[in-house]
This record gives structure tokens, C-alpha cells and sequence, in this order.
């Protein structure tokens, strides 16, 4: 029982989750605030007057479908509120690719990693190729790994293209 | 705030000098890049291609949900396209989270909405008349909740047509069934109920109340 005792308190730690694994599941967790956030924005709405998007531009777009006959008073109202939470939702997504990267500016290709990791977005993949998208994340996955990358201007097929990413 | 700036921007690839025709596709880069801003820290910037992609990204989502939305009017035989037509899209396309802040919203806006009408209705005690017919009632009651005051609208069954434009409701009660969202109608108070009638949008319950309409789809008012 002793050699049993010792056996346990030499037992290897768990190693703890891999950095992408964390940055997930904080991510998930900050989805869940935003749109918890969202639900007590609107709570807290008493203007209905003043939008954050024109409303007759909405109007106009829905009415590029010929299908569209007649649209009611509410319903540009409803998308206004529909796509500012689009914008910000897409934005979010965004930032945290930006963020994975250790950038502090958004980018299209932010945009494009966002859309390509998200399944309701899959409408989107016209607006921006698929092949973006894999560019950004397989961009994003060398840097985290540290993978060393063709330098900028220079072909790949240069024996001297490859400089190493400094681990930070 | 105002509802759009004067740029309204438009993603780079339609050309500098593209007529006004091609920026109406897009809702303007101002407003959109005021909002992304909102859900990034201070210190961040975003790119003018972000900017566009966002931008040109919305509007493919709008014309998604309507294209749903316009197609499940079409199936019913109706003609306008209303918030719950939306609601509903939003859900057949997999956008569930936004489901429950736009129904409190739009639920909010209605009763908003319906309290004008009925305000303006009953001011002064008299009654209202709309395009659609005379109306009647004592107009002491217009604090009560609009969806009570109107029988319900769409999103609670039953109800008629209350945001009038040119006299004529933009919409009716849709179907029962349409909405998925229906919940049981809140009780209905007859004590100097203020109705207002005109003929529904899309031929149903244009009736005081919510109440059946004659076959001409104009409801009648009374006080009940």
C-alpha cells in the first residue's frame, strides 16, 4: 500500500488545455454575455423613432427581391434591430481571429475566418471565398504553432524565404 | 440619432463614380463601421476592407431573410411581408439567438405603436373614422395594453390591423399558424373597448377587435 502511495503522489499532473482550447471556450463565454447583453439592450428601449441604420435603404434592398410585394410598417424596424446585432455579432467573431493573431486591427481576412467557422454564415461564402477563409485559419494555426512562413516579396521556392516567428 | 451619414460608401470593386443605383444595395459604410466599432475595444482599428465586407455582408443577410420570409408569403397567399414573417425566417435559417431579443423588440414596438393609434383614436372621447369605415368609442381607456385594446396582433392570434397607413392597416392577423411563435391571446377587456377597424393587409380579421370581417375584408366598429 505504501509503494501504492508513492506510485500516486508521483502521478503525472494533468496537463492543462491547449491555449486554442481556452480561447474557445472564452469566446463561447463572451457570445453568451453579448447576446445576453443584447436581450437587456433592448429591454431598455423606449426610442423607436431614431434608428442606428436607415430604415428606407433596409426597404430598398428587401425590395430588390421581385418577389417582394407589399412590406409592413414593422418590418424594416424588425431588420434594423436584425442586422445591428448581424454587424456586431460578425464584428465580435472577427475580433477574436484578430486577437488569435495578436492583431489590433480587423481585417477582412478576420471577416473572412469568422464566416468560414460559423455555420449560419455559410450564406456568406459567395462574398467571401472559401479560399480566404482557409488562408486566414491555416495562417492563424502557423502562427500559434510557430511554423516558419515564406518572408514577404520573396518566392517560396527561395532557399532563404523562411524566417521564424519569435515565440512572444 | 440621425439615420444615415452622407457617406454612404459602398465596397471598393463597384467602382469610385457608381450610380446611385449601386450604392443603394448597401447600407451606408458610416453607420456600419459606428456599429462594428461598438463591439471592439478602443483601441482597435478596423480596415476599410473589413468596413466593406461587413457592409456588403448585411446586405446579403437581408436579402436572405426576406427571399425566406417573401416565400413563406407566397406559400400563404399573402402579400406583405411582416415582423414575424421575419422572426420566423430567422429561425428556419438557423439564426436562433436572435429570435429572443427581436420578439421582446418587436413585441415592444407594437404595443408602442398601438398605443399611438389608439391614442389618437380616442382623443377627445369621440370617434375615429379610417378610410375603411366610422369609428365609435369613448377613448377612457387608450392606457390599456394595446394588444388587449386590439384584440392581439399576429404574434398572440387573433387582432387587426392597427398601424395605419393612408388609412388602410399594413397588416392584419396573419394565420394562427404562421407566426410559430403564437401564444395564448391575453384576455380580452370589453369595458369601452376602442377598435379600429380598415380593411387588413392581406384579407384577415380587418374586424373590430380581431373579430370575424365581412366578406369585403372591412371590419365594422363598435364599441362592445
Amino acid at each position: 500500500s505504501e509503494e501504492k502511495q508513492q506510485r500516486e503522489s508521483f502521478s503525472i499532473p494533468k496537463s492543462p488545455p491547449p491555449p486554442q482550447t481556452l480561447a474557445k471556450l472564452r469566446s463561447q463565454q463572451q457570445l453568451q454575455m453579448f447576446w445576453a447583453e443584447q436581450y437587456r439592450e433592448i429591454e431598455a428601449t423606449t426610442d423607436f423613432k431614431n434608428h442606428n441604420l436607415p430604415l428606407a435603404r433596409i426597404k430598398k434592398i428587401m425590395k430588390a427581391d421581385e418577389d417582394v410585394r407589399m412590406i409592413a410598417a414593422e418590418a424594416p424596424v424588425v431588420f434594423a434591430r436584425a442586422c445591428e446585432m448581424f454587424i456586431l455579432e460578425l464584428t465580435h467573431r472577427g475580433w477574436a481571429h484578430a486577437e488569435e493573431n495578436k492583431r489590433r486591427t480587423l481585417q477582412k481576412s478576420d471577416i473572412a475566418a469568422a464566416i468560414a467557422r460559423t455555420e449560419v454564415f455559410d450564406f456568406l461564402v459567395d462574398i467571401v471565398p472559401r479560399d480566404d477563409a482557409k488562408d486566414a485559419d491555416a495562417a492563424a494555426a502557423a502562427a500559434a504553432a510557430g511554423i516558419p512562413r515564406p518572408a514577404a516579396g520573396v518566392p517560396a521556392t527561395d532557399p532563404l524565404a523562411y524566417y521564424y516567428v519569435p515565440q512572444q | 440619432m440621425p439615420d444615415s451619414d452622407n457617406e454612404s460608401g459602398g465596397p471598393s470593386n463597384a467602382g469610385e463614380y457608381a450610380s446611385a443605383r449601386e450604392q443603394d444595395r448597401f447600407l451606408p459604410i458610416a453607420n456600419v463601421s459606428r456599429i462594428m466599432k461598438r463591439a471592439l475595444p478602443a483601441n482597435a482599428k478596423i480596415s476599410k476592407d473589413a468596413k466593406e465586407t461587413v457592409q456588403e455582408c448585411v446586405s446579403e443577410f437581408i436579402s436572405f431573410i426576406t427571399g425566406e420570409a417573401s416565400d413563406k408569403c407566397q406559400r400563404e397567399k399573402r402579400k406583405t411581408i411582416n415582423g414575424d414573417d421575419l422572426l420566423w425566417a430567422m429561425t428556419t435559417l438557423g439564426f436562433e439567438d436572435y429570435i429572443d431579443p427581436l420578439k421582446l423588440y418587436l413585441h415592444k414596438f407594437r404595443e408602442l405603436e398601438g398605443e399611438k393609434a389608439i391614442g389618437a383614436a380616442g382623443s377627445g372621447g369621440g370617434g375615429a373614422a379610417s378610410s375603411g369605415g366610422s369609428g365609435s368609442g369613448s377613448g377612457s381607456h387608450h392606457h390599456q395594453d394595446a394588444s388587449r385594446n386590439n384584440g392581439g396582433y399576429g404574434m398572440y392570434g387573433g387582432g387587426g390591423g392597427m398601424i395605419m397607413m393612408m388609412g388602410q392597416p399594413m397588416y392584419g392577423s396573419p394565420p394562427a399558424s404562421s407566426a410559430g411563435y403564437a401564444q395564448p391571446p391575453p384576455p380580452h377587456h370589453h369595458h369601452h373597448q376602442m377598435v379600429m377597424g380598415g380593411k387588413g393587409a392581406y384579407g384577415h380579421g380587418g374586424g373590430g377587435g380581431g373579430g370575424p370581417s365581412p366578406s369585403s375584408g372591412y371590419g365594422r366598429q363598435d364599441r362592445l
